[in-house]
């Protein structure tokens, strides 16, 4: 009998839970579809909104999907280096690396604002970069950079792909061998736990972005911030939307790919 | 397989080794490593064991002033990619990433060796290991003992000049640990390959080395056969690290070592300036002869049995006899003893063990 009552109470929680975090999400995709949100669901469904927003934000969508994979790109390819070298550096866990991990850290406490005014201060005179969506992708990559090296860092430290890695030099093998043929596929696990956070968060990135950005360079997130700001609330919500299945099946593909690497290659 | 070169020495010279933040893992040590011979360095953890085997493979560097020979070649400035060793690791070191096939060719392929010939190889090498046909097996799904025959199969296939075991059995279970052994020690033999095994199990030490190193504390304690460290140790912490040891203080009187109920005999007839003097006698639990209260003459000590613990090969005693600690023995003969009981024990002139002289230790 108690144990039926702890059930129920137990099964309560979770719901109300849920509801908590899925309601206003809910609300939000509906109103995306909804003919007058202030009359309800009763004035009917439309696509109508979705179609305006499609026409309207359509190059702000494709440019944040290219910033994202450009961010990605970059973060590869100067992070995972970069997590290597601070690993490997006087057999790992040593100041140096602590000291460079939390600089990282920095642009993640500091407000977005101050970092974009500081991007700005240092690059605004030269005019062609200033204006390029280059110049977003910095400020996402030095906002991004850390969530790459991080994960990265973590498992490349397991002292087992230490010992991977001097089997290998056992072997024969050179510096530059060992870190494409044993680091790399063997941290697999964390370079895609941190494309993953990576992605996602230079998609929804809104504070650095909106200071930088050019009436030609908005964003996903900053043509949002303007369809709420200047057009009717269904707008942006049908905006939302798109967000919404723009961005679930990318998790969830990436997800999906993480797991499939910590399956196979379980260190 | 036999390796291609013939069998290399190795000598270390003067090889310290001080960490970053300033601890001496390593004193300045001098080691002479014969051509084709398996030397053992054992120890307790800590002790440099393992430091000294990073060092003759090139994955730590000595201290200024040290030297790594293999033959008459210096290495000491080399990487342990450049020194043609092949290592064994402690938790196997496989690459998740790659089949078996794929872990055992991974040097050959870096040494760009024809895929035909990289393969007819891999097959050889799985038939010394016993694990023909599993090439293509992940390495995820073998057993701990396969693993270890893999990683010594592809330790072996670049044919090194000297093969590095680093405590390959300690992730085993027992029965596997020893039948792997067998298996270990068969091969060294046959390839006749210079190998040096770190471990700090003695009995790994004794049943697979030519020659045991017994370190302790960053220093080398005693260098010998394992018949030597075994029956000559050259100091107490030998004497106690390998195998069980009794220790029992008395007084010498003539020949015998006076106890408070018997006596012992002594190993050499001492000088009459220690006639009276307190002296110590070393003795191993299986030398020692436990006798009936009942059949105990002069030569007996005699004392309470304290425990008892069968063993099934064998039963093991702690003797009470009024010295300092205990005394342990142990016999294979069938019998019943209860603890509490009265007993006796003789132990052989023959049976002690005397220290080896400090000058050995010196030029150790």
């Amino acid at each position: 009998m108690q144990n039926r009552f702890r059930f129920y109470l137990q099964l309560g929680f979770t719901l109300l839970v849920c509801a908590f975090l899925v309601v206003p999400v809910v609300l939000s995709m509906l109103a995306g579809v909804t003919e007058n949100f202030f009359v309800g669901l009763s004035s009917g469904l439309t696509l109508r909104w979705v179609a305006q927003v499609w026409e309207m934000y359509q190059p702000t969508i494709w440019r944040s999907l290219i910033i994202a994979l450009a961010c990605l790109v970059v973060t590869l390819v100067a992070g995972v280096p970069l997590a290597y070298m601070l690993a490997r550096y006087r057999g790992g866990h040593s100041r140096l690396a602590r000291v460079i991990e939390e600089l990282l850290m920095m642009p993640v406490a500091v407000p977005g604002l101050a970092t974009a005014l500081a991007l700005i201060m240092a690059y605004g005179q030269l005019r062609e970069f200033r204006a390029s969506i280059l110049f977003i992708l910095v400020g996402h990559v030095i906002f991004t950079l850390p969530f790459m090296v991080r994960p990265v860092l973590a498992v490349m430290q397991s002292s087992q792909l230490a010992q991977l890695e001097e089997a290998a030099a056992s072997l024969g093998a050179g510096r530059m061998r060992r870190f494409f043929g044993i680091v790399i596929p063997n941290a697999a696990s964390g370079i895609l736990a941190g494309a993953l956070m990576v992605v996602t968060l230079s998609i929804g990135e809104f504070n650095i972005t909106w200071m930088l950005h050019t009436p030609l360079t908005q964003t996903l997130p900053v043509g949002l911030a303007d369809a709420y700001a200047s057009m009717r609330l269904e707008v942006g919500s049908a905006y939302t939307l798109i967000f919404f299945f723009m961005i679930i099946p990318l998790l969830i593909g990436m997800q999906w790919a993480t797991q499939a690497t910590r399956k196979k290659v379980s260190l | 397989m036999k390796p291609k070169q013939e069998a290399v020495s190795i000598r270390l010279q003067q090889c310290a080794k001080s960490f970053a933040n300033g601890t001496r893992a390593l004193q300045p040590l001098d080691l002479d490593i014969h051509p084709g011979e398996t030397l053992v360095l054992l120890g307790p953890s800590g002790c440099g064991k393992t430091t000294t085997l990073r060092m003759i493979a090139g994955l730590e560097f000595p201290d200024e002033g040290g030297r790594v020979f293999f033959g008459d070649e210096d290495v000491t400035a080399l990487p342990i990619e450049k020194r043609g060793v092949g290592m064994v690791f402690q938790n196997y070191a496989l690459f998740p990433n790659m089949s078996v096939g794929e872990n055992i060719a991974y040097g050959m392929k870096i040494r760009k060796i024809p895929a035909g010939e990289r393969a007819e190889r891999v097959e050889r090498l799985l038939e010394m290991v016993h694990l023909q046909g599993l090439s293509h097996r992940r390495v995820d799904q073998l057993s701990g003992g396969q693993k270890q025959r893999v990683a010594l199969a592809r330790a072996l296939a670049m044919e090194p000049r000297v093969l590095l075991l680093d405590e390959p059995l300690t992730a085993l279970d027992a029965k596997l640990r020893e039948a792997v052994r067998s298996d270990l020690n068969k091969l060294l033999r046959s390839l006749g390959i210079t190998a040096i095994y770190v471990t700090h199990d003695q009995g790994e030490a004794m049943a697979l080395g030519d020659r045991i190193v017994v370190m302790e504390r960053g220093k080398i304690s005693q260098i010998g056969t394992p018949r030597e460290i075994y029956y000559h140790p050259a100091n107490d912490f030998v004497a106690d690290f390998i195998g069980a040891m009794n220790r029992v203080q008395g007084i010498v009187s003539g020949d015998r070592l006076l106890l408070p109920t018997g006596s012992l005999p002594l190993l050499d007839k001492l000088d009459a300036a220690q006639q009276g003097q307190q002296a110590c006698a070393l003795f191993r639990p299986e030398d020692v002869e436990v006798v009936d209260v009942t059949e105990a003459d002069a030569q007996c000590v005699r004392g309470k049995l304290l425990n008892t613990f069968f063993l099934g090969d064998r039963t093991r005693f702690e003797i009470e006899i009024g010295t300092e600690r205990p005394v342990i023995a142990e016999t294979s003969r069938r019998g019943w003893w209860e603890a509490g009981q009265q007993i006796a024990i003789r132990v052989p002139a023959e049976a002690l063990v005397k220290l080896a002289p400090r000058a050995e230790k010196e030029t150790a």
